[in-house]
């Protein structure tokens, strides 16, 4: 099973759209796939058409209670798909807070996901992390087998992948936990932009293949999907977006087996 | 863009970026197998006086004092925060500098009196910074703001003409 943290501090950089899409094209392919809405923002739960504040339970639950609200028993299928959905809540925000006491506190992500998939098996876990380095983020990158980044191809691109860079660094003098880069995304790109294609040539030339060659071109299609409550694979195949997260489905699958 | 100013960005960019470090995240890391340490400090929980941890160095003398100002201080640095990302949010970059400039000044005060943000977790204050990490540091350039996480709070098409704007109204602010 692979589990990837889908992070970035940055908001904005297309995390909860990569997750969505990305999983929507990997469960299109027979493979069951679990999507974790890690951000009290909730966009990925919204997104799929699931109103948070009509949940009684959601991820927040879980983390805060795992023998009380076990991660199985908060899940719902997207579109009759082998592809369920983890919702988050609002009340994430506080839970960071709540969970400071306890000495797993970083660990509590990755023992509900392990507890789940001793009952129910699972080809790809996303997660869709939070912008920000703290404690939800911790608990996703302690629970990852691998890390993909998306990113605008902006300058601040580099400091923000400088500070994850740190924050990993730091978490190993504290926890336990092995990971990987899957993949650096380019997201949001524009076409026939120099500044974006200067860029993103500097970021290929710092992680060289760790970066994806599929990008993912900014495509009005992929917000309207997100309005109906769908992934862009699901509501529009012809869409250069829904293209683009094809693409970048096979090249995971295909990292994944080498 | 003509080529000569394609060559001075791509040089501005790579010594941009020769500050900033990858290797973790390009290697991968595990210390699954390497054998346990000695367990690793919890941090404190918030304990009557008598016995609070004094994991911090404090930078004053009366305990309770040091306290309220930890509280008094994430108060305030939740409140400018806030209004910070409220004028960000708005595209207001002469407002955001404004109080990008308080959060700078509350920010130096909490890594006087709480260097390492020990009390603050103690006290389960909500801004206090996670375990292993301090306060982020005041950024006063543009470099410094782009790898502080406050800047995770500015708008997405956020450019750097915005943040030069915001830096500037920043100094201008704390030398008024």
């Amino acid at each position: 099973m692979n589990v990837v943290a889908v992070v970035n501090q940055k908001g904005g950089v297309a995390k909860t759209t990569t997750v969505a899409n990305l999983g929507a094209c990997i469960a299109e392919r027979g493979l069951r796939t679990l999507l974790i809405d890690l951000d009290p923002q909730a966009n990925l739960t919204v997104g799929l058409g699931i109103q948070w504040p009509e949940l009684e339970t959601a991820l927040h639950s879980v983390l805060l209670d795992p023998d009380e609200v076990p991660l199985a028993t908060i899940l719902r299928q997207i579109e009759g798909l082998p592809l369920f959905l983890a919702p988050g809540h609002l009340d994430l925000a506080h839970t960071e807070a709540m969970m400071m006491p306890h000495a797993d506190k970083a660990y509590r992500l990755r023992n509900a996901i392990e507890d789940l998939t001793r009952r129910q098996e699972f080809d790809w876990v996303f997660i869709d992390c939070p912008p920000s380095l703290g404690t939800l983020t911790q608990n996703a990158i302690v629970a990852a087998t691998h890390l993909l980044i998306p990113t605008e191809p902006k300058f601040y691109a580099f400091a923000g992948m400088d500070s994850l860079n740190k924050m990993i660094v730091a978490l190993t003098k504290s926890l336990r936990f092995r990971v990987e880069l899957l993949g650096v995304l380019l997201t949001m790109f524009e076409r026939g932009t120099r500044l974006h294609a200067t860029i993103a040539a500097e970021i290929r030339d710092r992680f060289g293949d760790k970066v994806f060659q599929t990008v993912i071109y900014k495509n009005v299609r992929v917000s309207e999907s997100e309005v109906e409550g769908r992934p862009i694979a699901l509501f529009d195949r012809r869409a250069s977006g829904a293209q683009n997260y094809e693409a970048l489905a096979e090249e995971v699958l295909l990292r994944a087996s080498g | 863009m003509r080529q000569d100013k394609a060559s001075s960005l791509r040089e501005r960019l790579r010594r941009g970026v020769s500050n900033f470090e990858f290797d973790a995240l390009i290697q991968g890391v595990s210390n699954v197998d390497e054998p346990e340490s000695p367990a690793e400090p919890q941090p404190p929980i918030a304990k009557p006086a008598s016995d609070a941890p004094k994991a911090s160095p404090p930078a004053a003398t009366d305990p309770d004092g040091l306290r309220t100002a930890v509280m008094t201080l994430g108060d305030r640095l939740l409140q400018e925060s806030g209004k910070l990302a409220h004028a960000l949010n708005g595209h207001d970059a002469v407002e955001g500098g404004y109080y990008l400039c308080r959060v700078n000044q509350v920010l130096d005060l909490l890594n006087a009196v709480d260097p390492r943000g020990d009390l603050a977790r103690s006290l389960k204050t909500p801004v206090a910074p996670p375990p292993g990490h301090s306060w982020p540091r005041a950024t006063w350039s543009f470099y410094e703001f782009a790898e502080s996480p406050i800047s995770g709070l500015l708008p997405n098409d956020a450019d750097e003409a915005f943040c030069a704007t915001m830096i500037a109204e920043a100094i201008a602010s704390s030398e008024a």
